[in-house]
């Protein structure tokens, strides 16, 4: 709170009390200020300099003449755009039916299926890639071998993972946990009622369900849609391994191979940033503006008690093709993955002593390994501590306090919603090269935390706002009019109700450092480089078998964190008084 | 009241939020052992004002003393915080602290106030058997029905023996059966304890049964302030009369003023009523409105003859109620709901008598200040509704 916690006889004092707490406030939105805009300010300038950082600036249109000439560059645009709608039309279609047929009728397993679609959330996009390569490549691919000796008059590979509809399919996979974790609260709060009345005036379930539960949904449908499209025009990794190799770029790898070109070239790739930038956050603002805030609202356990829909005998059937999704998105490419680190030469089966532990061996031995190693945990739980602190802060200002720069602090803090990991990463680096004083930081592992502090920022905001919303105000002056000091309210009931919650966000902030390739890609060096980097290095660079150790070894790592978030995250929700 | 036994004094009270003035020039004192109940409808600054004395809220002009000790003052820039304030409270939604046992949060006060372990499992083992939760501590709250939520929060209120305790509408998420059983149990824990408290409530049977003194608040200041009974029959605002209780009104002019009264011609071309009690500012020709309590007017068939004081009103529509009937009749320009025994055997299209008795019509001047008559005349019952 805003007031002085201490009775003032002389105005000198109280004036000063005052000023203290707005003056901390103040200084935290300049923070939070600094890290959203400043990076945003400088890739916007970065895009009209013409010399490498670091020289005498020239500046000029250069870089934006190439983005809208080159036609590589806007060939990287289009695939971003048709990549991301193809994409977001399939998971759509398949989510909401998975997510209806998981929460609205009397399909067996039900919760078995919604965690095993909650774990296809959780896992890192480059090991399941990696997972389908082994599958689907189309030299040695498992099913592409199969498919060859098997049927023997087919000619060339069935479907080879290097293509577009490759990368749209590992999307696909990875994509419907999401969807159906956002979709089926929703579906579970509809009213059994509207569905009832519409069987009774004689419709079908599937007529039901197209004709009257999908327009109810309509809005929790329309998030998730926007939510999905913003995200997949993020993506990243998928991209470059799939991609790249058969010369198929959307924009954020266009963008590294912009960076990583020799010489680097900074201002096409800054330009192709703030346009890309520019179109996201009209996207953002509208579906702010149209839905207002309701993106990351914590989901408690309480549903309705709503009769499902008998799907009689289709309900097995149903069951075996809910199964066989639920499985190819999950375990299919991760257990292949497993696999593949045991051989000693992917998909040979047949030469002797296929199978070996020297990848492994190897792999652990490599002090590379143990840095990474190492780096991960600094990397993963300096974000985590720091989000803690840093989210619940500033979520305490803009719900709890009277600071009249609380509004502008709330839409800073979502800013970053906007900004795709590999922007976020870009800006970074040129805000780091221009400040003389963060030079420092290049290389570093604290420069990695703060990109992380900053990317999961919307989210960890959002979390403690959820929570503290629901903690009314009434709560913490019961305890003052009881006798508690600010300090003691804050300790004694403040804290313990947010515990779980800051402990969830820590967690995800955890687990979304382990996991984050895009963010932090341009900002890593050989020395700060975590697990999830380490991994792509080795699989991009064409050392795929010591590649697959490194993604399992950060798949463990995230289904550790996701299985500790799901321990604490099924206490979010306590409803104060 | 003498002075010693002052217990709270808050002066010319003033909180503005925005351009909205929603306490206006507020002042009370509050007795030792004494009850006094803030009513009013939601937004006329009762709630505002409680918080001030709390200490939730700062008055932008005002002084509050409590026991003597000026804890808010803007003349003298003094503002005590609530923890300094030595008050209990019960608020609205409980408050009850989700993560501590009901023995936690009763003695919540007191391990803030650092007294020893074994003395707050005593008085909070004290507290709880006086609000009838003796054995419960252990329970965590929040396994707690609302009733009993409501119990530990009284609890957790009076442990520590405040000077003050303050209620903010306490009942009001209680279902009606157990707001009740409640209020009784409130009456009873306040006159065993004899303690002092400050009250808010928008219902008026709360207020009426369980306040020493009641004051009536609108539009942020204080209408009338006395006893309960003092306000119901001598209401001196047509705002009080019209929310505590239920009241008959009619429109019409005043004809002739005498030191007895005023006769009184109803709009629609109806009787002249006498009443003995009017607005001093009313004069012949102004335009007035004449309050009854139901309970204090008598209905009665038709008959031939109409004695004084008596309108004789068509019957529009008779509602079959079991125990009783509803009557909707026309008197002048309204309609007005009667409820009469089911033996009354009135039928629409017929004629009832309605007996004012002078004594107890009340004629205020027709101020069409917004929220005076807040109700249209046709809304008005005279019987069998719950004033919300």
């Amino acid at each position: 709170m805003a007031q002085p916690a201490i009775a003032l006889e002389a105005p000198r004092g109280r004036s000063w009390a005052v000023e203290w707490s707005t003056l901390l406030m103040t200084l935290l939105l300049g923070i939070v200020a600094f890290a959203v805009l400043a990076p945003l300010a400088m890739m916007l300038l970065s895009s009209f300099q013409l010399s490498a950082p670091g020289r005498e600036p020239v500046y000029g249109l250069d870089g934006w003449t190439r983005v809208l000439n080159d036609p590589s560059i806007r060939s990287a645009f289009g695939n971003s755009i048709s990549l991301s709608v193809v994409r977001q039309a399939i998971t759509l279609v398949v989510g909401i039916g998975l997510a209806w047929l998981i929460s609205r009728t009397d399909l067996p397993w039900k919760n078995t299926l919604e965690f095993a679609f909650w774990v296809a959330f959780f896992l890192p996009p480059l090991p399941v890639a990696m997972g389908w390569i082994l599958l689907l490549d189309g030299k040695f691919g498992l099913i592409n071998q199969w498919v060859a000796t098997l049927l023997p008059f087919i000619e060339g590979p069935i479907f080879n993972i290097y293509s577009f509809w490759g990368i749209v399919w590992v999307h696909v996979t990875t994509g419907l946990g999401v969807k159906v974790l956002l979709l089926a609260p929703a579906f579970r709060n509809l009213d059994a009622a509207l569905e009832e009345s519409s069987r009774s005036c004689g419709a079908s379930t599937v007529g039901t369900l197209f004709r009257i539960v999908v327009p109810l949904m309509a809005p929790a449908i329309l998030v998730s849609t926007v939510l999905g499209l913003i995200r997949s025009l993020e993506a990243f990794e998928i991209e470059l391994l799939l991609g790249v190799p058969i010369g198929l770029f959307v924009y954020s790898t266009k963008i590294r191979d912009l960076i990583t070109f020799e010489p680097p070239q900074y201002a096409p790739a800054a330009a192709l940033g703030v346009a890309f930038l520019a179109l996201l956050l009209v996207m953002v603002a509208l579906q702010r503006w149209y839905l207002g805030k309701r993106m990351f609202r914590t989901i408690s356990g309480k549903g309705f008690s709503t009769r499902a829909t008998q799907l009689g005998r289709w309900r097995w059937p149903v069951l075996s093709v809910v199964l066989v999704i639920a499985i190819t998105a999950t375990l299919v490419p991760i257990a292949v993955l497993v696999m593949g680190t045991f051989m000693r030469a992917f998909g040979y089966f047949n030469i002797p002593n296929p199978w070996t532990l020297q990848h492994w061996q190897r792999v652990l031995a490599d002090p590379q390994i143990i840095r990474s190693f190492t780096n991960t945990m600094v990397v993963s739980t300096g974000a985590a501590v720091i989000g803690i602190v840093f989210y619940g802060l500033i979520a305490y200002v803009i719900v709890k306090t009277r600071f009249a720069g609380r509004a502008l602090l709330d839409l800073l803090s979502w800013i970053p919603w906007a900004i795709p990991g590999i922007l976020m990463g870009l800006a970074l680096l040129w805000t780091v090269f221009r400040t003389p004083f963060l030079v420092p930081l290049y290389g570093s592992v604290y420069l990695l935390i703060i990109a992380l502090v900053i990317k999961t920022m919307p989210l960890g905001v959002q979390l403690t706002k959820s929570v503290l919303l629901q903690l009314g105000d009434e709560l913490e002056e019961a305890s003052r009019i009881a006798g508690g000091s600010w300090l003691q309210t804050f300790r004694g009931v403040v804290l313990p109700i947010l515990a779980p919650t800051l402990i969830t966000v820590g967690v995800v902030g955890f687990m979304s450092a382990a996991r984050d390739i895009s963010t932090i890609v341009l900002l890593g060096s050989s020395q700060s480089r975590t697990l999830a980097l380490l991994a792509l290095d080795f699989a991009y660079g064409g050392q795929f078998e010591r590649g697959t150790v490194v993604a399992v070894l950060t798949v463990g790592l995230v289904v550790i964190a996701a299985l500790l978030a799901r321990i604490f995250g099924g206490r979010i929700g306590i409803t104060g008084g | 009241m003498t002075e010693t036994s002052t217990v709270l004094r808050a002066s010319g009270l003033v909180k503005r939020f925005g351009r909205v003035t929603a306490v206006d020039d507020v002042s009370f004192e509050l007795g030792k052992g004494e009850v006094l109940t803030l009513l009013g409808p939601s937004g006329c600054g009762k709630t505002t004002t409680l918080r001030m004395v709390a200490g939730f809220e700062r008055p932008d002009a005002g002084e509050i003393e409590i026991q003597g000790r000026v804890v808010v003052s803007t003349s003298r820039r003094v503002h005590i915080p609530p923890e300094k304030r030595g008050l209990g409270m019960v608020f609205q939604s409980y408050a009850i602290w989700p993560h501590m046992t009901v023995a936690e949060n009763v003695g919540y006060p007191l391990k803030v106030r650092h007294v020893s372990k074994r003395e707050i499992d005593e008085r909070v083992e004290q507290t709880l058997a006086v609000v009838g939760l003796g054995g419960l501590g252990t329970r965590p709250a929040l396994l707690l029905s609302g009733g009993q939520q409501q119990r530990v929060a009284l609890a957790r209120a009076l442990v520590y023996s405040p000077s003050i305790l303050l209620l903010d509408e306490p009942l009001s998420n209680l279902d009606a059966k157990l707001r009740g059983q409640m209020r009784i149990e409130l009456k009873r824990l306040q006159q065993r304890l004899s303690v002092t408290v400050l009250f808010v409530t928008h219902d008026q049977i709360e207020a009426m049964s369980l306040s020493t003194r009641l004051a009536v608040m609108n539009q942020g200041r204080i209408e009338q302030i006395g006893s309960p009974r003092d306000l119901y029959e001598h209401p001196s605002t047509p705002f009080a009369e019209d929310f505590l209780g239920r009241v008959l009104r009619l429109h019409g002019t005043v004809v002739e003023r005498s030191w007895s009264g005023v006769l009184v011609e109803v709009s629609g071309a109806g009787p002249r009523l006498a009443a003995e009690a009017a607005d001093d500012s009313v004069a012949v020709g102004d335009e007035v409105m004449v309050g009854i309590r139901p309970e204090d007017l008598s209905v009665d068939p038709d008959g031939a003859s109409t004695p004084q004081n008596t309108l004789r009103c068509p019957v529009e529509e008779v509602l079959y109620l079991g125990g009783e009937c509803e009557l909707v009749v026309r008197v002048g320009d309204g309609t007005h709901t009667l409820l009469v025994p089911r033996s009354f055997g009135a039928q629409v299209g017929q004629s009832v008598l309605i007996h004012l008795p002078p004594e107890n019509l009340r004629v205020w001047a027709a101020d069409p200040a917004p929220g005076l008559d807040h109700r249209s005349a046709a809304e008005l019952t005279v019987a069998g509704q719950e004033t919300a």
